[in-house]
């Protein structure tokens, strides 16, 4: 066969065949990787290598002559010379004279680590100032250790001290803070004060461990609040108009955001870790459950899962009842109910939705207890096993809750691409907030995932009604009533997360409605029955949904500066970031020690951008007209066929990026023309602006719906598995990926599975064997994708008994996230939000893509100019 | 060096299958194997790519007066092999003879050998019973070479029934090793968890399951860790290995 030659083309006609290839290999070394030579190319080349084949050395200083070109000017495509290559050539060669070059390629040579020098709190220093800190340090960890011998120490009952040295305490305490807040101090002493506790900040946060978490909170509380008593004192402008009506909506906002902190810290001071109690060993002891899987619109394959995994529940047979709650009245549910046994029920009526639906369903069955599974929510093997124990310890609890883990990825994650990096938006509620509840005997009910005892839930006139939000009303009333509440945090059950973006804002309005009407209708604060810890935690978690109005005005209030021209905070920018530097230091200091695992740093806030203009409005119907509003339900399980971007739903961010971006613009113009007193003011308020873009632009990614190819998603695993051919081989393999239908393997075989061939996979649980028919849909290498053939009822269970409700499935894919990096964290934000405008700018109406293209052309075309370091050259062999 | 017997609990249980391919397993793990058979039938050395014809082996040299170590076989990776020979009846009656009269020659024999980490002995099956007969005392004898019996059998019913009838295996405190298991069949399913309950103290961790690639592997006269190394059965016989590693930890 003779060889192409595409780069020497018709020149090899008068080569013979070795000199052809060699010369091709050589022309190779100079063409780009994703052109082709022309003939100016070919002409260019030819002439320097005949050049220096007549003339030069073979090798100069221990390198290749002939394809040095290639080698020290890679901006410059020999192959299709350009117009600007003379300049390029200029200016690469001038910098090739003017600096000494080392090829990026090479190994970095050995430099011996520097002798490690004591740090701040090493024991073995001989410094005094470390030595003390050390000393510190230990202390505040034995102090904590020696407290947590005891296995389950509670602060929330601790009786060290009586009830009036407690009172005392707290007296001298609070005029100490008092004191430490309200003191006006002058620039210098200001400035002092704070780097004071800056440093202490500093010290404490190497600390690991508990105390020195809320030592930290302290002086988070102090420096905070001292901020906003400075604010309210020192920093409003009383004689204009404008300018205190804007101020105080700021100061407002301020208010609002410092009540959430110090209620955060107040919740999350101490989480209580509760571990699962054993069941006694006769199973004649263990108690009768009603398991209700409430449905309404969901498509039958998303409930079937739920249902087979209740199904394979251990928990002994004749002890638990399964009701299917249609609120559709579909038939093919009802068919499917009675061909697996379960028990189906319909409801003449519809009123009140999912609460209505339960409500009824309590009225037709008489379990001692009621579990509660939303039908895409599918419970493992051991959900029973591990959570029923507290009923029996403790007869006064009457929900047990734990945490909803997802195993699709949420809009977040999936538009822009973190999932499993990192953690999700309800990892912080299910990890670490209701955790922190408990400890205040405050954890409440979140719809599902949970299990309530009957006569309690009987008591209180089954799930409310009232609101759109029944579950955290429920868990309010039994709370009232006296009884406890508890949260075990063991991912025992997994579910689907909404699919969209469109669909997660309905959610969260739905809730942010119902916490609000919660907050009216049955306010925490007031009322009978409640200890003041749960009333603060139940005001926290309502407070929280409130944050829509106080999100938008920060984000628009350095415009009314920048725009306005008023200002809205009046004082010197100097003074104001003394101030407001520590309390935003600090409080994120905090939070990111306090958080760790579980929200990482800014993602809070992005968050909070994105849902902000959408819970406002129905949190200020909701609190003004508590009945208004109507129940939606929350789409899941479907599939994105196409990749687009929401223009509907993104619209308030694109106004608000116009209105920043629009801020920043005028604000350069300020810098530029505007009277150099302002210039202080105006640079903080552009500082602001620039953090607003950023987290809309974050937001704008968001709204970009990525394609989503599976309509059932798949499930990561690593399962050991068997394949059993029909040839009578078996293959040792490894389960990849899972869904309801198919799966993924790969095994180590020579050769690649048949296409289209059944084969049995055979899969291990507890000891026991199953084997289930699956068709090669496609393979290669050491890949399959199988769908599953028709498998019965009872090899269904199974089926589902192996892969999603194996005990150990969720606990490994929750543990692999990092703690909280806040520089890692910005830049991860700071990434999503360039990619959302470039986003944007791609896809946007008419100039946008044009200027963006024009923008990247021009930039492009710079950096070809610009000198770069050189490669080792590129090797080549005869 | 550990010594291991395999004994089937019948004929056709796969018991030289099962000491062939874990022989090379542990020999693949690093462990320096010597396999002995001790069955005139003389069908181990098949795995070992040893012609079954070849008078060559522990017989004759127990006959001749020779050392085993003429009689050994080595394969390319590095294993021992010791078959029985292909004998004549005369022959073979000698020999019995000479064991039985004798019944520690063989054991201090193969205690002189140096080097070998685990000698893994093909041995003649429950059933015929031949372990409670007095001529065959060398098979006792053996039990001084650090040695633990192991009983392969499969998920059948006749197995079922000859473990609980010939209680032979007990009296050497045989472990148990299931073979040739379908894991997905009902039938396999239930006898197994029948025999895991009843012998629940004697039955291994690892059953190993019914695949045409250890017939395969023999028919290509290699063992399966390299005829099919993807193979489910070479992951059972590596954990198998694993497990006979730690036996005599476990004892202990």
């Amino acid at each position: 066969m003779t060889r192409e030659y595409p780069n020497i083309r018709g020149l090899s006609r008068y080569l013979d065949v070795r000199q052809a290839d060699r010369l091709e290999n050589m022309f190779e070394v100079f063409r780009h990787e994703t052109s082709h030579f022309n003939n100016i190319g070919r002409f260019t080349v030819l002439l320097w290598l005949g050049f220096s084949w007549l003339f030069l050395q073979s090798q100069i200083a221990g390198r290749t002559t002939w394809s040095a070109p290639a080698t020290l000017f890679p901006k410059v495509n020999f192959s299709r010379p350009r117009w600007g290559d003379p300049l390029r050539l200029l200016i690469q060669g001038a910098w090739l004279i003017c600096i000494r070059q080392t090829p990026s390629d090479t190994q970095p040579a050995f430099k011996p680590p520097l002798p490690k020098a004591y740090t701040p709190g090493d024991l073995r220093s001989v410094h005094w100032l470390f030595k003390s800190t050390a000393l510190i340090r230990w202390g505040i960890m034995r102090a904590e250790k020696k407290l947590s011998l005891h296995q389950s120490y509670n602060p929330a009952s601790d009786k060290a001290l009586s009830r009036t040295q407690q009172q005392m305490l707290g007296i001298i305490v609070g005029c100490a803070m008092l004191l430490c807040i309200s003191v006006p101090m002058d620039y210098q002493a200001q400035t002092i004060y704070v780097c004071v506790l800056l440093l202490v900040a500093a010290l404490l946060r190497q600390v690991s461990g508990r105390f020195s978490t809320m030592l930290l909170m302290v002086l988070s509380v102090i420096v905070s609040s001292r901020y906003l008593w400075w604010r309210l004192n020192n920093s409003l402008n009383w004689d204009d108009a404008l300018g205190l009506f804007f101020g105080l909506l700021i100061v407002a906002a301020e208010i609002y955001a410092w009540i959430v902190l110090l209620l955060g810290y107040f919740q999350n001071i101490w989480p209580l870790r509760r571990n699962p109690v054993p069941l006694p060993g006769n199973e004649q002891d263990w108690p009768k459950l009603d398991i209700f899987i409430p449905t309404y619109n969901e498509p039958l394959d998303v409930v079937k899962a739920t249902i087979y995994a209740c199904l394979g529940l251990d928990w002994p047979r004749d002890k638990f009842e399964i009701h299917l709650l249609d609120d559709g009245k579909r038939d093919t549910f009802k068919d499917f109910a009675k061909d697996v046994g379960i028990n189906y029920i319909r409801r003449p009526t519809n009123e009140h939705a999912k609460a209505g639906n339960i409500n009824y369903a309590l009225k037709q069955t008489t379990g001692e207890y009621v579990a509660i599974f939303d039908c895409d929510h599918i419970p493992t093997r051991g959900f029973f096993q591990l959570s029923m124990g507290w009923f029996l310890k403790d007869p006064k609890l009457a929900l047990i809750q734990t945490p909803h883990h997802f195993y699709s990825p949420d809009p977040f994650e999936r538009n822009l691409s973190h999932f499993h990096q990192v953690p999700s938006e309800g990892t912080l509620f299910y990890g670490l907030t209701q955790d922190g509840n408990d400890l205040w005997n405050g954890s409440f009910f979140c719809g599902s995932c949970a299990i309530i005892r009957r006569i309690p839930l009987e008591e209180i006139g089954g799930i409310a009604v009232e609101t759109v939000t029944e579950d955290a009303h429920t868990s309010l009333r039994l709370h009232r009533k006296g009884y406890n509440s508890a949260y075990l945090r063991v991912p025992i059950s997994a579910g689907l997360a909404t699919e969209t973006l469109s669909a997660h804002i309905g959610q969260r309005i739905r809730w942010a409605r119902g916490m609000t009407q919660i907050l009216r209708l049955d306010n925490p604060l007031r009322g009978p029955g409640l200890k003041w810890h749960q009333r603060l935690c139940y005001f926290n978690a309502m407070m929280h949904f409130l944050s829509g109005i106080p999100r938008l005005i920060f984000l628009t209030a350095p415009l009314v500066f920048l725009l306005l021209h008023t200002y809205v905070i009046y004082a010197p920018a100097g003074l104001l970031l003394l101030y407001v530097i520590p309390h935003m230091f600090h409080s994120s200091l905090v939070n990111s020690k306090v958080h760790g695992k579980y929200r990482y740093s800014f993602w809070g806030e992005v968050y909070e951008t994105v849902l902000a203009w959408y819970v406002a409005r129905p949190t200020i119907v909701a609190l003004f007209a508590p009945h208004k509003g109507t129940f939606n339900v929350t789409a899941k399980g479907g599939r994105i066929d196409e990749e687009y971007f929401d223009w509907v739903i993104s619209k308030p961010y694109l106004l608000l990026i116009a209105l920043n971006v629009l801020g920043c613009i005028w604000g350069g113009f300020r810098l530029a023309f505007g009277p150099e007193t302002e210039i202080a003011a105006v640079l903080v308020n552009m500082a602001w602006t620039l953090y607003n873009l950023l987290l809309l632009g974050a937001a704008a990614a968001v709204a970009r719906e990525l394609k989503q190819i599976r309509s059932t998603p798949r499930v990561v695993a690593d399962i050991p598995v068997s394949l059993a051919l029909p040839s009578g081989h078996r293959l040792s393999a490894r389960l990849r990926d899972f869904s309801f239908n198919g799966m993924r393997i790969e095994h180590e075989a020579t050769s690649a599975l048949e296409e289209g061939q059944i084969l049995d996979v055979i899969m291990e649980r507890a000891g026991e064997y199953f084997a289930f028919s699956a068709k090669v849909m496609f393979s290669n290498n050491t890949v399959a994708g199988l769908q599953l053939q028709y498998l019965d009822h009872q090899e269904m269970t199974r089926y589902v008994q192996c892969t999603f409700a194996r005990s150990d499935n969720w606990i490994k894919s929750r543990g692999g996230f990092h703690y909280d990096r806040p520089g890692f964290s910005f830049k991860q934000i700071a990434a999503a939000s360039l990619r959302g405008y470039q986003q944007f700018l791609e896809i946007g109406p008419k100039p946008l893509p044009q200027i963006y293209y024009f923008y990247q052309a021009v930039r492009d075309k710079i950096y070809s100019y610009l000198p770069t370091r050189i490669q080792s050259a590129r090797h080549f062999s005869n | 060096m550990k010594t291991l017997l395999f004994s089937g609990c019948r004929g056709g249980v796969g018991n030289s299958s099962v000491t062939a391919n874990l022989a090379a397993t542990l020999q693949k793990n690093g462990h320096q194997t010597l396999t002995l058979d001790l069955n005139d039938s003389n069908t181990t050395s098949l795995y070992f790519g040893i012609d079954p014809r070849s008078s060559r082996g522990w017989g004759q040299a127990l006959l001749d007066g020779h050392d085993f170590s003429n009689a050994a076989f080595q394969s390319n990776d590095g294993r021992w092999m010791l078959p029985y020979g292909s004998l004549k009846l005369e022959e073979r009656y000698r020999l019995n003879a000479i064991l039985s009269s004798k019944p520690e020659l063989l054991s201090k024999t193969l205690a002189k050998l140096k080097g070998v980490d685990f000698l893994i002995i093909d041995c003649p099956t429950i059933s015929t019973q031949k372990w409670a007969w007095a001529e065959y005392q060398y098979l006792k004898e053996l039990f001084t070479l650090n040695a633990r019996l192991i009983t392969t059998l499969t998920p059948s019913a006749p197995d079922y029934s000859l473990l609980k009838n010939h209680p032979d295996w007990r009296d050497y405190s045989a472990l148990l090793l299931l073979n040739m298991q379908r894991p997905e069949s009902q039938l396999h399913h239930d006898l197994r968890l029948v025999i895991q309950t009843e012998f629940h103290e004697q039955i291994l961790p690892i059953a190993l399951s019914q695949d045409i690639t250890v017939a395969e592997a023999c028919a290509h006269l290699q063992t399966v860790v390299s005829y099919a190394p993807a193979s489910q059965a070479s992951k059972e016989f590596l954990a198998l290995a694993h497990c006979c590693e730690n036996l005599w930890r476990v004892a202990k």
